[in-house]
């Protein structure tokens, strides 16, 4: 069973499956996005109140129900925690920073990209562009700094969102409590005005809105910066050379 | 034989790896055998040892894995 999925074309195959199923009615630009997905189910929970965005994803359950069975099947289920973390819960508040906006995994994105490709190509709706996507917004700066500081965290915690979700299922409460974080951050991001607004295109009635993060949003991002820095300084480990 | 051991059991990702690292860096050419207790630490490490070309033998152990190699 372990053997399932180890070629890059079964991983290829895989992420162009997910890319079906996300097509079937997922949000555009979207499609299966963690941290989005984590955001809405604490919305589904009521811990924040932004409306819109309250819906309980059951991509979230399947995804760790999906890994616990697996790993239940391949007699690999192991419980384990204690490995720093309150700094995992802290890098999992951070991880949602998505929401301002080896390699042989890298093929499952690859089959989502073909598909994604393919399907807006089809149905008129790709254009090449960093301007005027679904639900984002064109303030460059935030969405790089604002995946920066995804990514910087995600180094840190051994893994971006998605891992972790699936290491959850596996028995790993470190990477429950980095969920755990995800689900707080998001509830802050949205409860304290963080998360960015889309950018609208003009119509009759209203302006164009260039959407972005308030002033709060960009201060959070640059204090997750600050501390991302001061964790990974701190935690660095001294070896004798 | 006499094997360095490095018992990475307990530790989550990216520690392990980085340990283990660490460990190859110190004692090249010795024999190295690394002790974990979690599927994808073990997977993670192999991918590792792999990708930097080192032949490798693991044992499923009643506490986890043990992954025996030359640095």
């Amino acid at each position: 069973m372990t053997k399932l999925f180890d070629a890059k074309w079964k991983l290829f195959l895989s992420g162009a499956i997910f890319g079906l199923l996300a097509i079937m009615g997922n949000p555009g630009n979207m499609a299966i996005c963690i941290a989005c997905f984590v955001r809405d189910m604490a919305g589904a929970m009521k811990l924040h109140n932004a409306e819109v965005v309250q819906y309980f994803r059951p991509e979230i359950v399947g995804f760790i129900l999906g890994s616990f069975l697996i790993s239940i099947a391949t007699k690999e289920y192991k419980a384990t925690a204690g490995s720093s973390p309150l700094i995992r819960f802290l890098l999992g508040m951070m991880m949602i920073g998505a929401l301002v906006k080896d390699a042989s995994l890298i093929s499952v994105l690859g089959g989502l990209f073909v598909v994604m490709l393919i399907y807006n190509i089809a149905t008129g709706n790709f254009h090449l562009s960093f301007s005027g996507q679904p639900i984002a917004h064109a303030q460059h700066l935030w969405n790089i700094l604002g995946l920066y500081v995804v990514g910087f965290s995600a180094v840190l915690a051994g893994g971006c969102p998605f891992r972790q979700l699936i290491l959850t299922g596996q028995g790993s409460c470190d990477s429950a409590v980095t969920f755990l974080g995800m689900l707080l951050g998001a509830a802050v991001a949205h409860n304290f005005g963080l998360a960015s607004a889309a950018a609208k295109a003009a119509t009759e009635t209203e302006e164009a809105v260039a959407g972005g993060p308030s002033i709060y949003g960009k201060v959070a991002v640059i204090l997750c910066i600050i501390v991302l820095f001061l964790i990974a300084c701190t935690q660095k480990r001294k070896t004798a050379k | 034989m006499n094997y360095i051991e490095i018992d990475v059991r307990g530790l989550s990702c990216p520690e392990p790896v980085m340990i283990t690292m660490d460990a190859m860096d110190a004692n090249k050419g010795k024999s190295l055998r690394v002790i974990c207790d979690e599927a994808h630490t073990k997977a993670n490490i192999e991918a590792m040892l792999k990708h930097n070309k080192h032949t490798f033998e693991t044992t499923r152990t009643a506490e986890g894995y043990e992954i025996v190699f030359q640095a």
